[in-house]
């Protein structure tokens, strides 16, 4: 599972004046959807995925292959421009909104104004008391992002903890439309955050619990069909979609299809069976070459902000011992995992991924060159000085390819250093939720993350000590990195981008994780498809209302 | 069919220390023409040398060279997988779970990746080093089909161990005591029966491979080796059930108890005797049926747990370059299928040679 979100404020949220942009963003796309380029609308297009959802609850799930289907049936108050392919994609343009929050009280309180006669797709009116309904719903499902609200907005602590009946810090306006969220501290990311299909506003009707095998009724330029949990989720547009501005989609229905082998998923699309390969996977390096020869006008690798790494289990032996963790990292051989993904990964020691600010040149590893071999002799050394020769040690890791090589590869590194490790084969759709249980506190294992917006604390806070056992695996809680990490999150990230870079180093330096690489994800599409019109989006993955039949 | 002098030669005796052959007929695996009267050597006056029903089954078959030849076949590819610690150490030198993902392997004079930048593992070499070529790990698969070979003739003789022990005694209470026993095991034997094997396999499988059992680690051996061996245990439970039932209410049964033997006494000494051939019948079956489904299991990731090899996760594994290099899956599976089919072809020469009646044919 990757966990994605929202894209950033690309820029300039901070000082409080966001509602600058307005202009430019809500002229970004023709009320009509992305430029057709020789496409037709209509028709039904199929995705072959290798894994499916933890639900199709936006208000339950937090996945990569959830967010490409729930974002386009529940817009939230913002949203990331759609219709564009790279760093372009991660601009916030108003979604349900009006336009781009205004902030006051020193970074404390952003102020939205929701567009006035909007519905649902089943006729309902929005109102602007919806939003704090499905903050509330997010609490307590809860969303898998649940903290991005409990954490910073006023009175979400409360709420989650059962004292309070709502969450204090928003209050809003139904006459007007008015919506203001009280944060805790100033917390730039909180505009990235309302950009989240998980925030968007469901009808106060919609039921508190989650509602996997049917999704929720939003406003977006789809809305669900059939869904079988776990097999097939099926998009139908919806013909009441009226938010102004936002692409309306081009295919009548877009089915999500499930099979998690994902060599028979490439192929499908190879023989044009199937429209479109799921970018949540990694096409498996056995059909690379023939998708690569016989395909190569409808197959594109495109870079995305994406981490891939192993966390430490740092409150329990050995990886609470310093010299233990860094000799994993420095026996680690990059290029093997990379060749594992069947050449798709940037080999990197760093979290925040080179499309962010805040990224670290791989040249500064500390331990050997991403790209070079592994420096075994400082790590048996490093084994000697930790003592932890011998020690058992569980290792985690997915079940679907590559990450089952991924997990023997690192075990087998493991093992070579001294310890005695064993894997423990996860089903990748309990893996997270297994791994991140507080009763287990697992050593060590695989883990990923995938932007949900364009801010380095997207990537750091997954180490922050408050960030939970559902993000923060190894439980690490690091006072100079939790604090450096708060000061931090409330400056721009371009601003302090060098300070963002310095305690990515820290945290190397540290291992408080094994990242090894930034992941390119496939483009890659049928025949009846217009390559061309289709947009992988550094936030999205595929984008949905870029689709089109040629 | 050709007549079979050996068996004819001890056939009195079969009769007489068996009491198998009602009415003085061909049971032990004669073969009379039609009008042809066998030569009495009791009557003769010649007493050929007293052999017992074992030996007779022996000698008959030493007779079926079908299954001699499969034999050998099993017993080279246990002696390769036994040996497979040497093939890896002194041929290959590279151990089972060993990764070389980036290293690489001369193969008539050029060097190439053992995987490739692109992620493609190297095919089979047809050279000491990855004779069979590597996997996407670039571990020798030649090494793996060995060691992979011992997992699953490791753990289809520890399940049919389990299934043979709790089979029989599951068997014996049932059959013997009825009642209570039966009452109970019964309808657990029942139970587990009407379960689809692979799907009861699979879900014991997939939730004890997390916990494991006790002191049993979840990746050990052990637990795809007990899953298998408790399902299939009524698969043996249920017939030696109903053996028992007929064989407590026989003549010798009965003088037992006259005798004032008690019920455990007559159980082992008296009837599990009687059940001998059936069991020894049975563990080729289940040897093999065991192997089979230690193979479903792990090919479904429910089995054998990674690192570790068997040929079911071989077969898994390759399935992804079952386009490009077909020879990953073949060959685990063709080692699958020589080893069953031996050992089923086996199994069937020792429960003819042990089964009389089986062997009656009349020439025509």
């Amino acid at each position: 599972m990757k966990k994605r979100c929202v894209k950033p404020l690309a820029g300039s949220l901070l000082a409080g004046v966001v509602a600058v942009a307005i202009g430019a963003c809500s002229s970004g796309s023709s009320p009509g959807g992305p430029a057709s380029t020789g496409g037709k609308n209509g028709g039904t297009i199929t995705i072959a995925a290798g894994t499916a959802p933890l639900s199709a609850d936006q208000g339950l799930d937090f996945t990569t292959q959830g967010t490409e289907l729930y974002s386009v049936v529940n817009t939230p108050l913002l949203t990331f421009k759609r219709g564009v392919q790279g760093v372009g994609g991660t601009q916030i343009v108003p979604g349900l909104a009006k336009s781009l929050p205004t902030v006051s009280n020193g970074g404390k309180t952003y102020t939205f104004f929701l567009r006035s006669g909007l519905h649902y797709s089943n006729g309902t009116p929005i109102k602007a008391s919806d939003v704090t309904y499905a903050l509330e719903r997010d609490i307590k499902i809860p969303w898998q992002a649940a903290s991005f609200v409990s954490a910073y907005i006023q009175g979400g602590t409360a709420y989650a903890n059962g004292k309070a009946k709502t969450i204090s810090g928003i209050s809003t306006d139904d006459a007007t439309g008015t919506i203001t969220v009280n944060l805790v501290a100033p917390f730039a990311p909180i505009v990235d955050i309302f950009a989240l299909a998980g925030t968007a506003p469901v009808p106060p009707s919609t039921p508190m619990k989650n509602l996997a095998g049917t999704g929720t009724i939003g406003d977006g330029p789809y809305k669900w069909g059939p869904i079988t949990p776990g097999q097939a989720y099926t998009l139908v547009k919806n013909p009441k979609f009226d938010v102004p501005g936002l692409p309306r989609g081009h295919a009548d229905k877009i089915v999500y299809n499930v099979n998690s082998n994902v060599l028979a998923d490439a192929e499908q699309v190879l023989n044009n069976q199937a429209d479109l390969f799921d970018p949540g996977d990694t096409l498996p390096a056995s059909i690379l070459q023939q998708v690569q020869s016989q395909a190569k006008d409808r197959y594109q690798p495109i870079p995305t902000n994406s981490t891939f790494y192993f966390w430490f289990g740092v409150t329990q032996k050995p990886f609470n011992n310093l010299y233990a963790r860094q000799a994993v990292l420095a026996a680690l051989d990059l290029r093997a995992l990379s060749r594992l993904d069947s050449g798709f990964l940037a080999e990197d020691c760093h979290l925040i991924p080179p499309g962010i600010d805040g990224h670290s040149s791989p040249s500064t590893c500390p331990f050997h060159s991403p790209t070079g071999a592994p420096n075994m002799t400082m790590a048996k050394q490093l084994m000697q000085k930790s003592g932890m020769i011998g020690q058992p040690v569980t290792v985690y890791g997915e079940d679907r390819s590559p990450r089952r090589q991924w997990l023997d590869y690192y075990t087998s590194v493991l093992n070579s250093l001294g310890f005695k490790a064993t894997e423990k084969v996860v089903n990748s759709s309990v893996y997270f939720t297994t791994i991140g249980a507080p009763s287990l506190k697992p050593q060590t294992g695989w883990g990923d993350w995938v932007q949900d917006f364009p801010n380095p604390w997207d990537f750091m806070q997954l180490f922050a000590g408050n960030a939970g056992s559902s993000l923060n695996y190894g439980y690490v809680n690091d006072p100079h990195y939790n604090s450096t990490l708060n000061t931090l999150y409330q400056s721009q990230p371009k601003s302090v981008a060098s300070q963002w870079s310095a305690l990515d180093q820290y945290a190397v330096g540290k291992a408080y994780y094994a990242a090894y690489g930034h992941e390119q994800f496939p483009k890659f599409y049928s025949n009846r498809l217009n390559f061309g019109a289709g947009v992988m989006s550094v936030e999205y993955q595929t984008d949905m209302t870029s689709l089109e039949l040629k | 069919m050709v007549p079979d002098p050996l068996s004819r030669t001890g056939r009195g005796q079969a009769e007489a220390v068996a009491g198998t052959a009602p009415g003085g007929g061909d049971a032990a695996g004669i073969v009379i023409a039609p009008g042809e009267r066998a030569a009495d050597p009791w009557a003769e006056g010649r007493h050929p040398p007293a052999i017992g029903p074992w030996k007779l089954a022996a000698r008959r078959l030493r007779r079926n060279y079908v299954a001699q030849a499969f034999l050998v076949l099993f017993l080279v590819i246990v002696v390769m997988c036994l040996l497979a610690p040497l093939y890896a150490s002194d041929i290959a030198h590279i151990g089972p779970n060993a990764n070389n993902i980036t290293g690489t392997v001369n193969v008539g004079g050029t060097t190439r990746d053992v995987v490739s930048p692109s992620g493609v593992p190297i095919g089979p070499t047809f050279s000491s080093h990855y004779f069979f070529g590597a996997d996407s790990n670039g571990r020798d698969l030649a090494v793996r089909l060995l060691y992979g070979g011992r997992t699953s003739l490791l753990i289809g003789s520890i399940a049919t161990v389990i299934i043979i022990v709790f089979g029989t005694l599951a068997g014996l209470l049932t059959g013997y005591f009825r009642g209570v026993a039966d009452m109970i095991l019964r309808p657990l034997m029942e139970l587990i029966w009407s379960f689809p094997v692979v799907i009861l396999g699979v879900a014991l499988g997939t939730a004890l491979a997390l916990g494991g059992i006790g002191p049993v680690k979840g990746n050990s051996v052990f637990i795809p080796a007990f899953i298998i061996g408790v399902v299939y245990i009524p698969y043996l439970g249920k017939p030696i059930r109903g053996e028992v039932l007929r064989l407590r209410e026989q003549d010798f049964a009965e003088a037992a108890r006259v005798q004032g033997m008690g019920p455990w006494r007559i159980m082992l000494s008296e009837i599990l005797p009687n059940l001998t051939s059936v069991i020894t019948v049975f563990v080729p079956m289940m040897l093999a049926y065991s192997i089979l489904l230690e193979a479903y299991l792990s090919f479904l990731g429910a089995g054998v747990q990674a690192p570790n090899a068997s040929w079911g996760t071989l077969i898994s594994d390759g399935l992804s370059y079952i386009q490009t290099t077909p020879t990953f899956s073949l060959i685990p599976g063709a080692m699958l299928v020589l080893t069953v089919l031996s050992i089923n072809v086996v199994g069937d020469g020792i429960r003819d040679a042990l089964d009389p009646r089986a062997q009656v044919r009349v020439r025509t």
